[in-house]
């Protein structure tokens, strides 16, 4: 049963099998968020270019989850999930939350005991909105800004999203400090990509130039496994 | 403090109060208005309230260092020396970075890989137009066409008054100090014409420039490549009824503010997507930079010889490429000056050449003396297939250029003319509302001009309830249609 000429036809379909490569299963990562989710994925679509890495931007400048009646992102996202077939689910939120949240009539000024508590509501819902995709979600956290005041908050936003992430299954990314100088401080220059000191923060000392975006989306793709 | 804000309500109503207190008393009100000046800048960034200062005290000196001197070529030597100073000052604060990442990007395509020396700086806000302010200055000393202002808180004054300090518009000192001088009078005119001309500017910054921005233009630019073709067509009109609404917003108000102070500054635009050629454009778009250019660029590179051949040409480009690059330390403003330079050009040569060919064909022809001196009439509907063809062109140099002003990469601009001449996608951003907003903007340039002067001398007669009434329900519904929150003024940057 067991010929040589059939043992030996066995052995070189199996060789030629093992040789062949797999096709890589396409990746799809969605980015979800505000301006700075927009640099994220316009930062991927620049380092996954030619790769079987497929970058789909849910992005809208200037919003984020205080004003809900300018924009509503747990409608948005909820929607999108629905077409969506993303494998994975990068957030990137918070940049324009730095601001009093009205509740019923109320003013919470922004950092406030009642404040923070009512964000990390938000964040919640959010998080449990998105968690229906079928994504293996990740949180990226707000990095580091030239504005003293506003890195004050930044800071402490990253602390409610590291905490709700982990209770709603999300992998934070910390970016915090990926972009400072060496001795800590916040630095608009940094060693790009191409191993070089470039400018990586703009002018408005948050959003970043185009070797800025790839090294964001390096350091994320990196966190989440895909470099 | 941005301008549409309570914030800045209830400071301009402190000065305002203060400064008509002081009405009869030139001294104090001017040294009121030098602190408000100064507390206006410090709000936005203290630090560089030392650089405005040191940049007024240098300007004043050197207006009277050069008014000392009759020997024309130390004059001369002094205000050349003032001009590198002041340019060095914006250089270095400006365009340091800016050379130092080109240097770098230069060097990696040699293959070199090298850190360049950056610096940590912070562009401080206005610099652009305070700095034109003092070179303006000493220049015009220079020229004779003014005598220096003995008092350093005059000169101190001229270069940092609030109104239009951070963006314009750019003031002369030969129009400004004098009426320092006189007592200020404040008529009923004059409120009239202040309250609707900062009505008019809310209206464009809060609600056209706003939602065109947000609604349109941010998400074309964030994602041009994934935006249908007929939105990346409308985006571009929108863009530039944005900056001209956001810009000229700030004009108003910032003229209308020193309106209500007793000051008259000069209109900074005047219905510029009506012009029907792109010399007339610059003649009705940000007036204050473009005459500036024409005063202290343009002239000085032409000299006394008005020569009609290349050396015209170069010297009206060069001008238009340093317009560009005065907007922002970026590649693409460079290019946005450079096809606005190049297209100046093509159309004053085209210009010339009509002319000549007509004046030539005439006295070849028995059309007479009327055609000979390129005069003959038109017949009407020659005439209107000219002007419409005119704006038509015009028009779309300005919008087509405006998507190199607008992308903060060269990539973004490239990305955005491959989709909108790639006919894909169907329109999914261009709502009835934003179509409404893009063509009303537009309509309203070929109005006549003066509109709100004509409606202040219509109203200034109005019982003052009336008038405090009809302000207050703009200011409401203004509120209302508007959105909560207010970003700040594109030129700012500059």
């Amino acid at each position: 049963m067991f010929s040589p000429r059939f043992a030996f036809f066995a052995f070189l379909t199996l060789a030629l099998a093992l040789s062949t490569p797999v096709e890589a299963r396409p990746v799809s990562v969605a980015v979800v968020g505000d301006s700075l989710a927009n640099d994220l994925g316009n930062g991927m679509e620049d380092i996954f270019a030619g790769k079987p890495v497929r970058v789909i931007k849910q992005t809208k400048f200037a919003t984020g989850l205080v004003r809900t009646d300018y924009f509503n992102w747990n409608a948005t996202v909820r929607n999108a999930l629905q077409h969506g077939d993303a494998n994975i689910l990068v957030v990137v939120i918070g940049g324009n939350d730095h601001q009093a949240i009205r509740v019923n009539g109320r003013r919470l000024d922004p950092l406030s005991n009642a404040w923070r508590a009512e964000y990390a509501r938000r964040v919640a819902h959010f998080m449990k909105t998105v968690k229906h995709s079928r994504a293996k979600l990740y949180w990226v956290g707000l990095p580091d800004v030239r504005s003293p005041k506003l890195a004050r908050g930044y800071r402490a936003m990253n602390q409610i999203f590291k905490r709700e992430a982990a209770k709603h299954g999300f992998a934070y990314v910390d970016i915090w400090n990926k972009f400072h100088a060496p001795d800590g401080a916040y630095s608009s220059f940094g060693k790009s990509l191409e191993g070089v000191k470039r400018r990586i923060r703009k002018e408005d000392g948050m959003h970043f130039t185009e070797p800025g975006r790839k090294l964001f989306a390096a350091y994320v793709a990196r966190a989440i496994g895909l470099r | 403090m941005l301008f549409p804000t309570p914030q800045f309500a209830l400071f301009f109503f402190a000065v305002f109060a203060g400064a008509w207190l002081l009405r009869t008393k030139t001294e104090p009100r001017k040294l009121l208005l030098l602190a408000a000046s100064y507390f206006f800048y410090g709000f936005w960034d203290w630090r560089f309230m030392a650089l405005l200062a040191g940049s007024s005290l240098f300007n004043w000196g050197a207006g009277l260092a050069v008014a000392s001197s009759n020997n024309e070529t130390t004059r001369y030597r002094l205000v050349v020396f003032s001009t590198i100073v002041n340019l060095g000052v914006l250089g270095v604060f400006k365009y340091y970075n800016f050379f130092i990442d080109s240097m770098t990007d230069l060097t990696l395509a040699l293959g070199i890989q090298r850190d360049m020396p950056f610096l940590e700086i912070v562009l401080p806000i206005g610099i652009s137009f305070f700095t034109f302010q003092g070179i303006s200055y000493v220049v015009d000393v220079y020229r004779r066409q003014m005598k220096p202002v003995v008092s350093p808180i005059d000169l101190a004054l001229y270069i940092s008054f609030f109104p239009q300090l951070v963006a314009g518009p750019i003031v002369r000192a030969s129009y400004f100090l004098p009426q320092l001088a006189k007592a200020p009078v404040l008529t009923r005119a004059a409120v009239t014409f202040g309250f609707l001309l900062i009505l008019n500017g809310i209206l464009k910054k809060t609600v056209i420039a706003h939602y065109l921005a947000v609604d349109l233009i941010d998400p074309l630019f964030a994602n041009p490549s994934q935006a249908s073709s007929l939105d990346l067509l409308f985006g571009q009109y929108a863009y530039v009824i944005q900056v001209y609404c956001d810009f000229s917003a700030y004009s108003d108000i910032a003229i209308g503010a020193a309106a209500l102070l007793g000051y008259r500054f000069r209109k900074n635009f005047d219905r510029p997507f009506g012009a029907t050629s792109l010399t007339q454009l610059w003649q009705r778009w940000h007036i204050s930079l473009s005459t500036w250019l024409r005063d202290y660029l343009y002239r000085p590179l032409r000299g006394d010889k008005r020569d009609a051949g290349w050396r015209m040409y170069r010297n009206m480009f060069l001008t238009m490429l340093l317009g560009g690059l005065w907007h922002g330390a970026n590649w693409t403003y460079v290019i946005w000056g450079a096809i606005l330079g190049m297209t100046l050009v093509i159309e004053r040569s085209v210009k010339l050449r009509w002319h000549d060919w007509q004046t030539s064909r005439a006295r070849l022809s028995s059309l007479g003396a009327a055609a000979v001196s390129g005069t003959a009439t038109p017949t009407p509907a020659a005439a209107f297939f000219a002007a419409f063809a005119g704006w038509f062109i015009t028009f779309h140099v300005f919008t087509l250029a405006a998507v190199f002003f607008r992308s903060p990469e060269l990539a973004t601009a490239t990305s955005y003319f491959h989709a909108m001449f790639a006919f894909q996608g169907s329109s999914n951003l261009l709502t009835p509302f934003i179509l409404a907003l893009i063509v009303g903007a537009l309509a309203v340039h070929f109005r006549p001009g003066n509109g709100i002067e004509r409606m202040a001398e219509r109203i200034r007669d109005w019982p003052a309830l009336a008038l405090g009434l009809m302000l207050g329900g703009g200011l409401l519904l203004i509120e209302f249609i508007g959105p909560e929150g207010v970003s700040p003024f594109i030129y700012f940057q500059f």
